[in-house]
């Protein structure tokens, strides 16, 4: 065995009343690549930040680097002891040349402290080089695909000569390919020596890089494992705990999806974002997408309503067999389409305008009088419909829209919708931070429109959404459609494991 | 449910007082300074001080209507000075050639035809407005100087300058109009479907946008209309005066974009309400008037105003900052 690089052991952490870390441990010897994963809130982040002194633990039974006792204080004390983090984001600064980034904070000056380009250049050139990147270190960072802005990010942390990286989904922001050269260079830094954490979400390419991985849940260690002994399979169980209970096969709603298409997608490529996408969409069917963040599915609806910079590349969309160009989101209401975007404050509400003013946005052309002006009457009428309709908790429909929660503002945005009388509906993350009682009511709502003969879409990263409503769920990978599930096969392991690993399970 | 219902019902009254709470304030400042003129220099509430002043603001308020309609949209037209003195001098330059009907027509085309080319530039390449419109106010700027040559054109037909001169009930024509082109924008804003999408677009774009809105269309509108305005005072402006100048107008922009955030317009869009605009006009305007009244170094005069629009914009912007952290 050779020389530990760093020790958890039982390491906690809360915020308030919330336990993020109950207990996680684990062990990284120099030279290796653990793999940190677990779901959602499982406390990777937490975990992270406290090695990176961002966090203090609240207590530890011990964590040692080197062998010696460690607490940093802050970043800068994580930074001195040899602990780099490299950020999920991009960094870089995009208007300077690679080497001002790679030394950017951390110049080396001559003994005068003044700094010539020409030997910062070479410093930076003979880094890169060392690690057999093919980068011209005078160039422009903006002028770089990706993966180099990746690598320059990782050298850039290379400068500070560290014991241990920690990299926080490294991959997320990369296409396939470009994740091949990335993992490359992970395994050559390990090579020579550095011990890395890597998190992800992407177990094949955590089985690809990792010696051991270390699964965390609700807090919690669940297990340390080799690599070698261990599968895909496996630690998605671990991921999932108790949680795996077969479910049930769903009750499935009263009507059978008609047969009659409404939308039909083939081919659907946008370049960085979606790759050859092709379904579709019954009337009265509840399909759902779903994946990892960032694997396309907010992209998808995007580029489905014609939202401007999500315009495809190759592929077309066909509503009720029209293959429609020059799409946009006015041309789409026009053809039946509507989409509850996912990003409620900032793409789906206007706070200051009333429930009666928000619901009546898209339509406003038509609730006009005899005297082409608006009518205060039909705004009135509709608005109190909706607040009726789908059980808004507000004391009229003349309140503006932030003086209610989450959910009601919800209901709200779907009324809005629901008044362009929709053939096709999307919903990008229809329940997410609203109260459970909302959720509910809202699964329901969405049930409903379906039965009445509308085409759903729902994108979600919440499985209950998927596994209780949907009628098929088809789930993405990068950009790509990668499995799809109907009736019994529908369940929420099958799916996560189809999503972590971007290969369908069986 | 009842306690629900008993608080949303406080929270309403509270909205409401909170809605009012800035016009009632405007209408206090504007009394407050009323009140200290009339004292300080007795000549300031004569019948005839009032009416020049009424006249003088006209201009002023006909460009803060298209004004107020851009800055909503979240937009700004810095090119309306020079568009009023383009338009005035071309209109002074035609009108005794084509006669009155005519010109007028054509007069009011200078304008919109500022907003289109603007709105394009801004919408299709993403060009800030204010950048956009300070390219089109010095080319404005400049066709006036080549319409006159530099030289004062006063060839007005008497008959046209009943608009600028007449005195209905002793209050000035061009005051009656300024008032009644503020009404229609009113109109537009609160009661019209193009109204709701200016506010919409100003106060998130993204959202306006996805809700089928075309952004690009009615931001061009908008600037349009403010151009339309902006010839319009022109025109107002020289049946008035009955002569016109190519530099005419110089920083009326900057002295009509203080009156409408002093209405209470926000300067990043989507909130305001063009009646109030009406009040901001006026103190600008008052607050000119008493320092000639009160024979201020003419030389001091702008610092004296700049620092009362600071004032008030600071103001404005600290009791927002106490109101958001509420």
């Amino acid at each position: 065995m050779s020389e530990l690089a760093l020790v958890c052991k039982d390491v906690k952490k809360t915020f308030g009343s919330i336990k993020a870390l109950r207990s996680a441990s684990f062990t990284l010897e120099k030279g290796q690549v653990v793999g940190l994963v677990g779901e959602n809130g499982a406390g990777k982040s937490t975990l992270l930040k406290i090695l990176a002194g961002v966090y203090q633990a609240d207590s530890a039974e011990s964590i040692k680097l080197l062998g010696k006792d460690y607490s940093p204080h802050n970043a800068i004390d994580a930074l001195k002891r040899g602990i780099v983090t490299i950020h999920q984001d991009i960094n870089l600064v995009e208007g300077m040349t690679v080497a001002e980034n790679i030394f950017l904070n951390n110049e080396p000056t001559s003994r005068l402290g003044i700094l010539t380009a020409g030997s910062l250049n070479a410093k930076a050139q003979e880094l890169l080089d060392h690690y057999g990147i093919e980068v011209d270190a005078s160039q422009q960072v903006s002028r770089l695909p990706n993966d180099l802005k990746k690598m320059v990010q990782i050298i850039k942390a290379m400068t500070w000569k560290p014991t241990i990286l920690l990299m926080d989904e490294p991959t997320s922001s990369l296409t396939a390919t470009e994740v091949d050269v990335v993992l490359k260079l992970i395994t050559e830094l390990s090579r020579r020596g550095v011990a890395i954490v890597f998190v992800s979400h992407y177990l094949s390419e955590v089985f690809r890089i990792c010696d051991t991985i270390t699964i965390l849940r609700d807090g919690q260690t669940i297990a340390n494992l080799q690599k070698e002994s261990t599968s895909i399979s496996e630690v998605v169980q671990h991921m999932l705990g108790r949680k795996l209970v077969e479910v049930d096969a769903r009750s499935k709603r009263g009507a059978v999806a008609s047969t009659e298409v409404l939308l039909s997608v083939r081919g659907l490529s946008v370049p960085g974002m979606l790759h050859d996408v092709s379904f579709d969409l019954h009337r009265g069917e509840i399909l759902g997408f779903t994946g990892l963040t960032g694997s396309g599915l907010t992209e998808l609806a995007k580029t489905l309503f014609g939202v401007e910079g999500y315009q495809p590349s190759k592929g077309t969309i066909a509503i009720r067999g029209n293959v429609k160009s020059h799409w946009n989101p006015g041309k789409a209401i026009k053809e039946g389409v509507a989409l509850l975007t996912g990003d409620r404050l900032r793409e789906g509400i206007l706070p200051d305008f009333t429930i009666a003013e928000n619901v009546g946005l898209p339509i406003i052309g038509k609730l006009r009088n005899a005297l082409g002006l608006l009518s205060r009457s039909k705004i009135d009428a509709m608005g109190t419909r909706c607040v009726r309709e789908l059980n808004v908790k507000a004391p009229s429909a003349h309140v503006p829209i932030r003086t209610l929660s989450g959910g009601n503002q919800q209901k709200v945005l779907i009324a809005k919708w629901l008044e362009t009388r929709p053939k096709i509906f999307i919903l990008d993350d229809p329940t997410v931070g609203i109260d459970v009682g909302s959720k509910d009511e809202i699964r329901k709502i969405i049930e409903r429109i379906a039965s009445e003969g509308v085409g759903v879409i729902i994108i979600s990263t919440e499985m209950p959404d998927i596994e209780k409503l949907c009628d098929r769920a088809i789930v993405m990978f990068r950009g790509s459609i990668v499995g799809e599930f109907a009736g019994a096969q529908l369940e929420h392991n099958r799916i996560l494991e189809t999503s972590v690993s971007g290969r369908k399970a069986a | 449910m009842s306690t629900y219902t008993l608080e949303a019902g406080r929270s309403n009254l509270q909205e409401s007082i909170r809605r009012s709470y800035g016009l009632i304030q405007s209408v206090a400042v504007l009394l407050v300074l009323v009140v200290v003129m009339s004292i300080v220099s007795p000549r300031f509430a004569s019948v005839i001080n009032i009416q020049n002043l009424m006249a003088q603001m006209s201009a002023a308020l006909i460009v803060a209507a298209g004004m107020t309609i851009v800055m909503i949209n979240g937009e700004f037209d810095i090119s309306v000075g020079a568009v009023l003195a383009l338009t005035a001098s071309i209109a002074g330059k035609l009108m005794p050639e084509i006669g009155i009907t005519a010109t007028f027509a054509l007069a009011l085309v200078v304008g919109p035809l500022f907003g289109l080319f603007a709105g394009v530039v801004v919408t299709k390449f993403g060009i800030p407005s204010f950048i956009t419109t300070l390219g089109t106010m010095m080319i404005a700027r400049s066709l006036a100087f080549v319409t006159t040559q530099g030289q004062v054109v006063s060839n007005v037909p008497e008959s046209f300058r009943i608009i600028g001169l007449g005195r209905p009930l002793g209050i000035p024509m061009p005051f009656i109009i300024a008032i009644l082109t503020i009404l229609a924008g009113y109109v537009l804003l609160n009661h019209t479907a193009f109204g709701k999408k200016v506010y919409a677009i100003g106060a998130n774009r993204n959202v306006a946008a996805l809700s089928g809105i075309n952004v690009d269309r009615i931001k061009i509108v908008c600037l349009m209309i403010c151009g339309l305005c902006a010839s319009f005072a022109g025109m107002v402006l020289l049946a008035r005066i009955g002569s016109i100048q190519a530099d005419t107008a110089r920083g009326l922009e900057f002295e009509v974009i203080a009156g409408v955030v002093i209405g209470g317009v926000s300067l990043s869009g989507g909130q305001g309400n063009i009646l109030r605009v009406i009040i901001g006009v006026v103190v600008i305007a008052l607050i000119r008037n008493f320092l000639n009244l009160a024979r201020i170094d003419i030389f001091w005069q702008d610092f004296a105003t700049g620092s009362i629009i600071l004032a008030a914009v600071l103001l404005d912007a600290l009791q927002k900052r106490i109101a958001g952290s509420r």
